[in-house]
């Protein structure tokens, strides 16, 4: 992976979390404008809140035809923020960081889409992202996860 | 031959991961020529769901729809993986 977008948040809530990520693709061009209506009604619907450990994560995604350009959004929140959990919406997680996914052509970006998704099931990774300091040590550990 | 599917609520990015997932496993088990899998979102798949020997799922599914469906998300979070490709194996065999 070459490029991701990283922020910092604090935040009440995931509304404002994915508010402030979907403000940051929309403003750069990589999605459509409606990109932030779609993650949030999508939110409700089809929760993303994953229970990995040592802290929760939620991978937000809407379909395709809402994006211009891939890019990930990564954001590490100052306090955790309540997602339901992915196929479960009875079951609450308390998110900690949050990858925003919006890829033009998931088939094409396949081996993104699962380097990330061996991230987050890596313990070692999932123990250092609260140290992370910037965008470049990011991508370092993630590039640093074998596909 | 038999059929499985992999739903999402888009159809695109999880259900993905979790096809990658399920195909390296029946290739270990030298299962994958007894099968074929297929990928869709939950709103298309929802009609054809009696088609197939099992649906592995990683979002909501209709009450009416439970009977073959396989929750996915530990493929996703790795947490319970094991589980997931023992009710997959006992679908085929």
């Amino acid at each position: 992976m070459k490029d991701i977008f990283m922020m910092n948040l604090t935040v009440g809530t995931k509304e404002q979390a994915l508010t402030a990520m979907c403000s940051m693709l929309i403003n750069t061009g990589y999605v459509t404008a409606d990109f932030m209506e779609e993650i949030l009604k999508r939110e409700q619907g089809f929760p993303t809140g994953l229970p990995v450990q040592p802290y929760g994560v939620a991978v937000p995604h809407v379909d395709s035809k809402h994006v211009i350009e891939s890019q990930v959004v990564f954001a590490a929140l100052k306090k955790p923020v309540v997602f339901q959990q992915m196929g479960n919406n009875q079951q609450n997680i308390d998110v900690s960081f949050i990858f925003m996914l919006a890829f033009r052509d998931p088939t094409e970006h396949l081996q993104h889409l699962q380097k990330l998704f061996l991230c987050l099931q890596d313990t070692a990774f999932m123990q250092q992202l609260n140290q992370i300091k910037n965008k470049s040590h990011l991508l370092q550990l993630i590039n640093n996860i074998e596909t | 031959m038999k059929k499985g599917l992999i739903v999402c609520g888009t159809g695109v990015a999880t259900s993905t991961v979790v096809l990658g997932k399920v195909k390296e496993y029946l290739t270990k088990e030298d299962l994958i020529s007894q099968v074929e899998l297929h990928q869709a979102n939950i709103n298309d798949a929802h009609s054809r769901s009696d088609d197939y020997a099992f649906i592995v799922s990683t979002t909501i599914v209709p009450d009416d729809w439970k009977e073959n469906v396989i929750d996915g998300v530990p493929l996703l979070t790795g947490i319970g993986t094991e589980e997931v490709y023992l009710e997959i194996r006992n679908k085929l065999v």
